[in-house]
């Protein structure tokens, strides 16, 4: 009795032979022990490649868990890039930019900005009187004695007397959201590069 | 509690709270999934990240557990594979008995080695010895659990040239794994 060879013994360990050659060795393979085993064996090797995608090792400097917050964080970000600029009535530039940015370079221009920005209005003019000076606040959300509050020019806080603000440099801010526990965010979608930047200013 | 002003598209709490699940659910076995295929740590993020966005924007696949995370490993296996031709690395269309070259295991993972059991550097060891393109047939037919015809269908060649390469991996792998057997 001639054997079934080698690459029909690893097809046929799943049913993945073609027709004829199917029936073929299904046949074969009730009266052959030998090929049984063979069979057997690359059985066991499927649930070796299953335990060893599985058991992924990341090289030595590299944490998971850090790996999955961050990438956690930025699919959030990423989501929420896409409906601002549904809101915008832009189709998302994301994944058309995926070469000429990475993710990580799309956070960290966002978070150099915020940085920037908020350097520059907490020593710079007016920051003070921009609550009660400024035009109509179109988000506002009182927190203790806190007031946070956006408009089109961007987000800022107000505490007895004293405030800050976050103030959009690029374009108006085009969507605002405001939460009870005490935050206000805007955000604003530069209309030349698409860039998102997100301002937000919270009471701890 | 937030409220966001109009107009917007953003999910509800609800809504957001099960994308949430669903990507902890599911981030790590998309991420060895495309760390199987492209092969390295930075491209397997972005991708897994890309994979889960388009992913999420399909609210309606996401109903049913078990079927939205199978389907969420084709969305992985298509996004790895297209990045893959986009970079030009590997035609999947093609046979032929050429090997590839071979990623050099001990350049990442000289000092890995040391901290992790041995049966399990060896397996990953037998993986690596494939080329992309037999890794990648393996892993959707074997992992995935994907039939020969879908992963034809993703790889965009025929069932014939899928089955040659699930049959040349499944068989290098084994005779790497004897080759072990053989030494001990």
């Amino acid at each position: 009795m001639k054997h079934l060879d080698e690459s029909q013994i690893a097809l046929a360990s799943r049913g993945d032979l073609s027709g004829f050659a199917n029936l073929r060795a299904r046949l074969h393979l009730t009266f052959c022990k030998t090929c049984r085993d063979r069979v057997a064996e690359y059985r066991q090797d499927q649930q070796r490649v299953k335990s060893a995608v599985a058991a992924f090792e990341l090289p030595r400097s590299m944490k998971w868990d850090e790996l999955e917050a961050e990438m956690f964080g930025n699919i959030r970000l990423g989501l929420e890039v896409e409906e601002i600029h549904r809101d915008a009535g832009q189709v998302s530039p994301v994944v058309v930019q995926h070469e000429a940015m990475s993710w990580r370079g799309l956070a960290a221009a966002g978070a150099m900005t915020a940085i920037v920005i908020t350097g520059w209005f907490l020593t710079g003019p007016g920051a003070q009187s921009y609550l009660r000076h400024g035009p109509s606040a179109i988000a506002q959300v009182r927190s203790g004695a806190v007031v946070l509050r956006g408009d089109e020019h961007g987000v800022g806080l107000e505490n007895r007397g004293t405030g800050l603000m976050l103030r959009n440099v690029s374009a108006p801010a085009g969507r605002f959201e405001v939460s009870l526990d005490g935050s206000v965010r805007a955000s604003a979608v530069d209309q030349d590069s698409g860039q998102v930047t997100v301002s937000q200013v919270y009471v701890e | 509690m937030s409220t966001s002003s109009v107009p917007n598209s953003s999910p509800s709490a609800a809504e957001r709270e099960l994308q949430d699940r669903f990507v902890r659910e599911n981030l790590r076995r998309v991420f060895a999934l495309i760390y199987r295929i492209v092969g390295n740590v930075a491209d397997a993020q972005d991708l897994t990240q890309d994979t889960f966005i388009k992913a999420l924007q399909r609210k309606d696949q996401l109903k049913d557990g078990d079927k939205s995370a199978q389907w969420l490993g084709r969305v992985a296996s298509n996004t790895a594979i297209d990045f893959l031709r986009r970079k030009a690395r590997v035609n999947f269309t093609e046979i032929d008995s050429l090997p590839e070259p071979l990623p050099d295991p001990s350049e990442r993972r000289a000092d890995e080695e040391m901290l992790r059991a041995e049966e399990a550097a060896y397996l990953d060891h037998c993986l690596e010895a494939l080329s992309v393109r037999e890794r990648t047939a393996l892993v959707l037919r074997d992992v995935e659990d994907l039939p020969a015809s879908e992963v034809a269908a993703i790889l965009g060649c025929s069932p014939a040239t899928v089955r040659s390469h699930i049959a040349n991996a499944r068989t290098k792998f084994r005779a790497i794994y004897e080759q072990r057997k053989e030494a001990q």
